[in-house]
């Protein structure tokens, strides 16, 4: 297993006038070199990782941590192959499983196993390994009857529940997680951490982000401090987190 | 992952295509009593407002202006929702793009799908039409078959270089459906293309003609000549190779303008 990002920049654009998004405009632009459709159609961005490098040895245990917006869930989606970077290199050997942007993607009409299974097959999983992770799904969400009503009808913990049980029901080399483990219930909560545990256990590397220091404590040995788009400080999880709340007053 | 190879992974994963593909068709009715027979219903009810105008201009007719219909509407539905569900089909997935790491044709190749799933659905019309009317299909019928090959690579090829586009460019999609509009107009959908008009420039440079055409003949038992096959073999090449080149040049930065 090996993953690691070589100097990787991520920008998103900002888009403020319809101009930009225009296909008329940038042809009117590009026809007229510039002179037509110039107010507004200048495009700005944000910069959310700026020369990121970083080698994630195997077996590692990461918690990444920074302010919000400091590009901790960008860079977990650039690791995951979400986002591919506007320059530098992500190499990764090995498979990946993530659990980042619960409840996106579900089909509001469908039913909770219905929406599990075609979940499962995102991850690449079909047949027997199908039918056992959304039986394991189902189990670990506690839902019962209402895994056979739509979505729609959930709460956002039932929400949350169902996607966390069928994203991590599936081992995976290098395991990405991005702040899901405050949502729900006490209950759900110590579930998910027991299930992060055991998902530890088997998977090679783990990388987390969450703003619970308790969390970090109990998963992660090293800790990545995110600022501004840029890795602030790489170190043994303690160190990090007294240089961060040292920073943060 | 370099674009093409990107194409060809998402080519592979059939099974997340092909389920979602199908889904989708499906979904659109879910919460519906007669469910995906809608389509049929709203197909009838157009081709037979149709043939009433006709009858009323034109005098009483025969059984071929209703199978001419029941063919050329489906044909002509499945290459506009090519481009105009094409163009959305990456906004669409927008949820699955952002949360799973898959390669993004398979939401492209899910578009075509549903295309097609629609497509044959509306063709229980046709055959319902011809059990009517009693209309033969002989052997000339199965050159309907490579002209469903060329039409999908039309269809992927249109997609794929409009899916990127479509997210890019956000006016894109309703400047389609307007020239989608204007061309099914021009385009001998609902009026029959006689002899004269077959020379003219709105029938000779339309490429809609030529797709539709390979398509509509073999079912209605008329030759085709070597020409049309040839014109609409060439712009199904055309736009796949137009397809992947515009892919490969908006897949870097596509996520971004999601």
């Amino acid at each position: 297993m090996k993953l690691s990002l070589h100097q990787v920049t991520v920008a998103y654009p900002v888009n403020i006038s319809a101009r930009q998004q225009s296909i008329f405009a940038t042809a009117a632009k590009a026809m007229s070199f510039g002179s037509f459709a110039k107010s507004g159609s200048n495009q700005t961005y944000v910069l959310a990782l700026n020369q990121v490098t970083i080698d994630v040895k195997e077996g590692a245990r990461i918690g990444l941590i920074g302010r919000n917006g400091s590009g901790k869930s960008t860079l977990l989606r650039t690791m995951a192959g979400i986002i591919t970077p506007r320059s530098g290199k992500r190499f990764i050997n090995g498979s990946v499983g993530c659990v980042l942007n619960l409840g996106s993607g579900l089909e509001a009409d469908k039913s909770g196993i219905e929406n599990m299974k075609m979940i499962a097959r995102f991850y690449g999983m079909e047949g027997a390994e199908l039918k056992n992770a959304v039986e394991d799904a189902a189990n670990f969400s506690e839902l019962g009857p209402y895994l056979d009503f739509p979505v729609r009808t959930y709460s956002s913990g039932m929400t949350a529940r169902l996607c966390f049980g069928i994203a991590t029901a599936r081992h995976a080399d290098i395991m990405l997680i991005d702040e899901v483990i405050g949502t729900g219930d006490a209950h759900f909560v110590a579930k998910a951490v027991a299930r992060i545990k055991d998902i530890c256990a088997k998977s090679g590397t783990v990388i987390i982000a969450s703003h619970a220091e308790s969390v970090l404590h109990d998963f992660c040995t090293q800790g990545v401090w995110m600022d501004s788009g840029t890795i602030k400080k790489m170190d043994e999880l303690d160190t990090v987190l007294h240089a961060y709340n040292a920073a943060a007053g | 992952m370099p674009a093409l190879k990107e194409v060809w992974m998402s080519v592979l994963a059939w099974k997340i295509w092909l389920y979602t593909g199908v889904d989708d068709v499906l979904g659109r009715y879910r919460r519906t009593i007669l469910g995906p027979l809608w389509i049929v219903i709203s197909q009838c009810a157009f081709i037979f407002g149709l043939y009433l105008i006709r009858k009323s201009i034109a005098g009483p007719d025969n059984a071929n202006y209703l199978l001419f219909l029941a063919i050329s509407i489906p044909a002509w539905n499945l290459i506009a929702s090519f481009l105009i569900d094409g163009t959305n089909s990456l906004l669409r997935s927008k949820g699955y793009i952002e949360s799973y790491p898959l390669p993004m044709p398979i939401f492209v190749i899910r578009t075509v799908v549903a295309c097609l799933v629609n497509f044959f659905h509306l063709l229980v019309v046709f055959a319902l039409i011809a059990i009517i009317y009693q209309h033969p299909l002989t052997l000339n019928a199965l050159w309907f078959i490579p002209a469903l090959l060329i039409i999908t690579m039309f269809g992927f090829g249109a997609c794929l270089g409009l899916s990127g586009l479509g997210v890019r460019f956000r006016d894109l999609s309703p400047a389609i459906s307007a020239v989608i509009g204007l061309m099914f107009v021009l385009t001998p959908v609902f009026w029959v293309p006689v002899p004269e008009l077959m020379n003219s420039a709105i029938v000779r440079y339309n490429p809609f003609f030529y797709l539709i055409e390979i398509m509509r003949e073999p079912l209605l038992q008329s030759s085709i000549s070597p020409n049309v096959w040839m014109t609409a073999l060439l712009i199904s090449v055309g736009t796949f190779i137009a397809g992947l080149t515009i892919y490969k040049m908006t897949r870097p930065t596509v996520i971004y303008w999601l």
